[in-house]
């Protein structure tokens, strides 16, 4: 168990580093700096220029600026700087005084965490979590239970749709049928207090999730509900509600939490698309922003941010899965 | 013994018809037949790649001209009054957008270039992931131990995230303004989704390879390139298909998000382009101004949407007619 940990977390490194490097040598490709986003119209003067260079330390070589900013680096006093190793992913070109992590995750004054951009993605990411699970082991226990009934084809047809249609597009769906038809929501919500106003956001959102956990869930309730266990189970006399909650549900949700990991992973990337169309204030919506700005710094720290979530994302879900199904072992 | 043979071979021919052997091939053209959700689905993506080949033609009007602000905001035929208190006009059956252009003529259009951009990377990624696919998963070694270290980087990188940084990082340079940014998109499309099907074709060479037939041709002295195209090449197929059907939808949506948020391919002026406008793009537009013409977010919308599912249907209907030991 801890070799097998260990492993893991070893293995994040050349990931980062990749990762890192990946971007690092895209923002270098780009034309303009973080300044001029065209290289022919120059907005800051060349004087002023050489000094934000110097500042933020681009006129240092390429090299010396990716170790630097992985790393670590020495200032202008000589003071040494730790770097991303220690959670410092480097101040932001555009915000001026503010450093990416504190963008990412302070809260504005007086608030807490959870009105934080992390905490905004937090919330739609849970939430939606939350709503395609509850809904979807339902709806997939239900259809197999009855199984060929008008239900079961019903619950088949949204999960086909809710697997082949993106979140994408079935977000500007409910924006046209809750938002301008029903108007039970503005189409740009101005507060995000509370959770009320990610309801929608988070149901779209969950929608593919759902759709899938409902579709595998069904077909392993299916599968088990023909396993010997369950005729032994019958057989000694076991109430009908006790054989489906102690044996079949139990047994037919094992396999829900391999599809955990990519579905966290896709619920946390996809929140940069589907927090640009809803407005939520989160981390996907400031990405497209420093995107639109060219804040490099912001966009490889909130890079970096995206893919360690998805690293721990993955190798928590492997973990769990040693814990509830004790015929794998983890080592 | 010489006379023998001629007579068995004779009543075996007259026997054979009874039998009706059939093909794997039309085995499986049989099973899909049957499927009435793929056949539905096939021909609605046939009709689409119709209407994309000949947009020009099927376009009522001219999808860059614009008709000035008295044709502007036109309500869809659904809708005898738009928000913006326009009426219907029968010449633009979906409207028009704030510039007065038709709404109708800029989807087909649309359809056009989002069907290229789904149909090229395919293409692009079919030949990149096969070939590695096949060489890493038949001949092992170092190369494979490199390939799945890549693919195990990519996988924890989200291929959206990739794509959004390699279109904005080069969308400025020459190649991103090259021909409306559609090589840069192809490059960038094709370089963030090689390693998945690489992958399944590494694991598909891998199962085959062990197997009786390839042996007999490696005993036989038949080389690996032979084996490779001749033996694990044609054996894969049926995952290969499988793959490309639910590929390009994927890759029209990944198109789309990238023009919604600005980053996809640019839009032309010139009417004699190729690419003049695409789903993408459309979503962008549409949005901005669903307060006064909610129509054009919707026909964009269910335009999409419909070819999304349909390529599903007919990517379930490809895998359970190909591998019928996979049917859910």
């Amino acid at each position: 168990m801890a070799t097998f940990l260990a492993r893991r977390l070893l293995w994040f490194i050349p990931v980062l580093f990749v990762v890192a490097l990946i971007t690092f040598v895209l923002m270098k490709a780009a034309p303009g700096g973080p300044w001029d986003r065209d290289a022919e119209s120059k907005q800051v003067d060349p004087r002023t220029m050489e000094l934000l260079a110097r500042k933020y330390g681009l006129d240092k070589p390429a090299w010396r600026q990716f170790i630097g900013y992985l790393v670590g680096d020495f200032d202008d006093e000589g003071q040494f700087v730790c770097g991303a190793v220690c959670g410092n992913l480097g101040p932001s070109y555009r915000q001026r005084g503010k450093t990416v992590q504190q963008i990412l995750f302070e809260p504005p004054p007086e608030k807490g965490f959870f009105d934080s951009k992390f905490g905004h993605t937090a919330r739609l990411a849970v939430l939606a979590l939350v709503i395609a699970l509850a809904v979807g082991i339902p709806a997939g226990v239900f259809s197999a239970l009855k199984q060929n009934s008008w239900l079961d084809y019903a619950l088949t047809f949204i999960t086909n749709i809710g697997i082949a249609v993106p979140s994408f597009v079935v977000a500007f769906f409910s924006i046209l049928i809750f938002a301008v038809g029903l108007k039970w929501m503005p189409v740009v919500q101005k507060s995000w207090a509370g959770l009320t106003p990610f309801i929608i956001p988070a149901i779209v959102f969950g929608f593919g999730t759902m759709a899938q956990t409902a579709r595998l869930m069904r077909s392993t309730m299916l599968d088990v509900m023909r396993q010997d266990y369950v005729r032994t189970a019958r057989a000694k006399g076991l109430g009908e509600q006790a054989v489906i909650w102690k044996h079949m549900l139990r047994n037919a949700l094992i396999p829900i939490i391999t599809t955990l990991g990519p579905a966290v992973a896709g619920l946390l990337t996809g929140s940069i698309v589907i927090e640009n169309i809803f407005g939520v204030p989160g981390v996907g919506r400031d990405f497209i922003q420093s995107i639109g700005n060219r804040d490099y710094s912001m966009i490889m720290g909130t890079t970096l941010f995206y893919v360690i979530l998805i690293l721990l994302g993955n190798l928590s879900v492997d973990l769990l899965y040693g814990v509830v199904d004790p015929r794998i072992r983890v080592d | 013994m010489a006379q023998a043979t001629p007579s068995l071979s004779r009543s075996a021919t007259a026997a054979a018809p009874a039998i009706a052997s059939q093909s794997q091939r039309q085995l499986a053209w049989r099973r899909l037949r049957r499927n009435r959700a793929a056949l539905i689905g096939g021909i609605v993506v046939t009709i689409y790649l119709l209407t994309a080949l000949f947009a020009s033609s099927l376009a009522p009007h001219n999808p860059i001209k614009d008709y000035g602000a008295s044709k502007a905001f036109l309500p869809p035929f659904w809708q005898p009054e738009s928000p913006a208190g326009k009426t219907y006009d029968p010449t633009f059956p979906l409207g028009t957008d704030q510039q007065g252009r038709d709404v109708l003529s800029r989807i087909l259009y649309g359809t056009r270039t989002s069907i290229v951009a789904g149909v090229l990377p395919v293409t692009i990624v079919v030949l990149i992931g096969t070939t590695l696919g096949f060489v890493s998963g038949y001949l092992g070694g170092g190369a494979d131990n490199l390939l799945m270290r890549i693919t195990d980087i990519f996988y924890a990188v989200p291929t959206e995230l990739l794509l959004i940084l390699v279109m904005v990082t080069l969308g400025d340079t020459a190649l991103g303004k090259a021909a409306n940014g559609v090589p840069l998109f192809l490059i960038a499309l094709s370089a963030v989704s090689w390693s998945g099907l690489a992958r399944l074709m590494r694991g598909s060479a891998l199962s085959l390879k062990n197997l009786a037939f390839v042996e007999a041709a490696q005993s036989l002295g038949a080389s690996d390139f032979h084996i490779i195209s001749r033996h694990i090449l044609p054996n894969s197929v049926g995952v290969l298909v499988v793959w490309i059907a639910f590929a390009i939808p994927r890759f029209i949506i990944a198109e789309a998000i990238l023009g919604y948020i600005g980053l996809g391919l640019r839009p032309s002026l010139n009417p004699n382009d190729f690419f003049i406008t695409s789903w993408g793009r459309l979503f962008l537009d549409a949005y901005s101004i669903i307060g006064s013409q909610p129509g054009f977010l919707l026909a964009v919308t269910a335009v999409v949407s419909l070819l999304v599912i349909s390529f599903t249907f007919l990517g379930d209907g490809l895998r359970d007619a190909l591998d019928p030991r996979m049917k859910k």
